[in-house]
C-alpha cells in the first residue's frame, strides 16, 4: 500500500468519523436530547449576538439607508411608527365592521380587545438556513419569556417562542414552512389554517369551507382555536383566492401584516396561557 | 491540522455571529460568509482541513438556527468532498478555480441541507430557497475572499526558500 492510498484512506476515514458525529448530533438534537447541553453555548451566544447587533446598527443604517441625516432617520422612525399604528387601527376597524355585520348583538363584547402584558424585545439575529424562518431576541426566561408564548409586532402576529434561554430566545416566524396558525377571516367569519410559505413564498389560509365567500382585501385574524394563540390578532390580508368547485375546501394567499425582514422590535405576550395539548394525549386520560 | 482547530473554532464562531447578526440584515442576497470560508479553505488546504472547518462552522451556525445541530455540518462536509473531488480534475488557476467551485459548492450545500431537513420531516419548499441570488453572490464574493485567505496564509506560513 503506497503513501497516496494511505492518505486517501485517512481522508475518507475522517469524513466518515465527522459525518457520523454530525448524524449523532442531528438525531439527538432532533429528538430534544441535547437541549440542556447546547443551552450553555446558545445563551452566551445570544448575548454576544445582541451586542453585535447593537454595535452594527450604525453600519447597517449606513449601508441600507441614506447616509448620515440623523434627523431624517428619527423622522422616518416616527412616521413609520405612526403608519404602523394607523394600519393596525385600520385593521381593527375592519375587524369591528365584520363583527358588526355578522354578530350585531355581540358587537359591544367583541369591541373589547383583551389586554395582554407584553415584554418588549429587540431582534438580535436571523436564521440563515435556506429553509427555516426564525429570529433571535434579547429577552429570555429572566424576563418571563417561555416556550410557546406569542410574539407580535406593532402590525400583527410575528410567531411563537420556540426556544427560551436565560437572557435570549428563539422565535419561529409564522412565515416558516412548519408554522400553522388557526385563523379566521374578518368579514366572512370562515375559519382555516394559515400556513407559512417559507423563504420568498407567500403564506396561505387553507381548509376554508367552500360555502365561505372570501374577498380579496379581507383581513385574516387568529381564531384562538386550539388555544395556542390569543384570538383576534392580525395575521395579514387576503390578496388572492383559489377556489375550485371540484375540491372540498378553498384556499387563499395571505400577505402578512408584518414585514419580517424589517423587524427590529417585537412584543412577547407573557400572560397568555397557551393550552396544554398534553391533556388530549390518550396516555394522560384516566 | 489540530493546531488550525485553535484558529477555526473562534474564527468560525465570530463569522457565524457576523452572518446571523449583521450580514442577514444587509441586502446581500443571502450571502453566506461561513460557507465561502469553508469552500476557500478546502480549495487551499484539501479535504481533511476542509472537513474540520466544515464540521466546526456548521455546528456554530446550527446553534443560532432552528435547524437541528449537525445538519449544516453534514451539508458543509458534503460541499467540501464535492469541491475536492472536482478540483483534482480542473486547471489549478487561482482565478478560474474559485469561480467554478464556489457555485458548485453553493449548489451542493443547498441540495444537501434541504434534503436533510426534508428527511427529518421539516416541510421544505424547493422552489423558494434563495439559491439563485446565493449562487450569484457567492460567485462574486469568492474571489476577494479566496485571495485574502491566500495572502493571510502566505503571511502565516511563508514559503521556505533555500539559498
Amino acid at each position: 500500500m503506497n503513501l497516496d492510498e494511505t492518505r486517501e484512506r485517512i481522508r475518507w476515514a475522517m469524513f466518515a468519523f465527522l459525518a457520523g458525529l454530525s448524524l449523532v448530533l442531528l438525531v439527538m438534537d432532533n429528538t430534544g436530547n441535547v437541549d440542556t447541553l447546547f443551552e450553555f453555548v446558545r445563551d452566551p451566544m445570544g448575548r454576544v449576538l445582541a451586542v453585535t447587533a447593537r454595535g452594527s446598527d450604525p453600519l447597517i443604517d449606513a449601508i441600507s439607508g441614506p447616509r448620515n441625516l440623523r434627523e431624517a432617520q428619527h423622522e422616518i422612525e416616527r412616521l413609520q411608527a405612526q403608519v404602523n399604528s394607523l394600519a393596525r387601527e385600520n385593521e381593527e376597524l375592519r375587524e369591528i365592521q365584520g363583527q358588526y355585520q355578522v354578530l350585531r348583538d355581540l358587537f359591544q363584547t367583541a369591541r373589547q380587545t383583551p389586554e395582554y402584558r407584553r415584554v418588549v424585545a429587540n431582534v438580535t439575529g436571523r436564521d440563515t438556513s435556506p429553509a427555516r424562518q426564525s429570529i433571535l431576541i434579547d429577552k429570555g426566561r429572566r424576563d418571563g419569556v417561555h416556550v410557546g408564548q406569542t410574539v407580535e409586532s406593532a402590525r400583527g402576529l410575528v410567531g411563537m417562542v420556540y426556544r427560551a434561554w436565560e437572557q435570549s430566545a428563539q422565535v419561529i416566524l409564522i412565515s416558516d414552512n412548519a408554522s400553522e396558525v388557526p385563523a379566521r377571516l374578518s368579514n366572512s367569519r370562515a375559519t382555516g389554517l394559515v400556513r407559512g410559505g417559507g423563504l420568498g413564498r407567500p403564506m396561505s389560509i387553507e381548509w376554508v369551507s367552500l360555502d365561505a365567500r372570501i374577498e380579496v382585501g379581507e383581513v385574516v385574524l387568529t381564531s384562538g382555536i386550539g388555544g395556542m394563540f390569543p384570538p383576534n390578532m392580525t395575521i395579514g390580508r387576503v390578496i388572492q383566492v383559489d377556489r375550485r368547485e371540484a375540491e372540498l375546501h378553498q384556499r387563499a394567499v395571505v400577505q402578512p401584516a408584518v414585514d419580517f425582514n424589517a423587524l427590529e422590535t417585537v412584543f412577547v405576550i407573557v400572560n397568555f396561557e397557551a393550552l396544554d395539548a398534553a391533556i388530549f394525549d390518550p396516555a394522560n386520560t384516566p | 491540522m489540530i493546531s488550525s482547530l485553535y484558529v477555526a473554532v473562534p474564527l468560525l464562531a465570530t463569522l457565524a455571529l457576523l452572518q446571523s447578526a449583521v450580514l442577514s440584515r444587509l441586502p446581500l442576497g443571502g450571502l453566506q460568509i461561513l460557507l465561502l470560508v469553508v469552500i476557500a479553505r478546502a480549495m487551499m488546504e484539501g479535504m481533511p482541513e476542509g472537513l474540520l472547518w466544515a464540521f466546526v462552522g456548521g455546528i456554530w451556525l446550527d446553534l443560532l438556527s432552528l435547524s437541528p445541530v449537525g445538519g449544516t455540518s453534514l451539508a458543509y462536509m458534503s460541499t467540501v468532498v464535492a469541491i475536492v473531488l472536482v478540483q483534482r480534475n480542473l486547471p489549478q488557476s487561482p482565478l478560474v478555480l474559485p469561480l467554478l467551485l464556489a457555485p458548485l459548492g453553493t449548489a451542493v450545500y443547498f441540495f444537501v441541507s434541504l434534503s436533510i431537513l426534508s428527511l427529518l420531516g421539516f416541510p421544505v419548499n424547493w422552489q423558494a430557497t434563495g439559491v439563485t441570488p446565493a449562487l450569484l453572490g457567492h460567485t462574486i464574493a469568492i474571489l476577494p475572499l479566496y485571495w485574502l485567505m491566500m495572502s493571510l496564509r502566505r503571511l502565516w506560513r511563508p514559503r521556505r526558500v533555500e539559498i
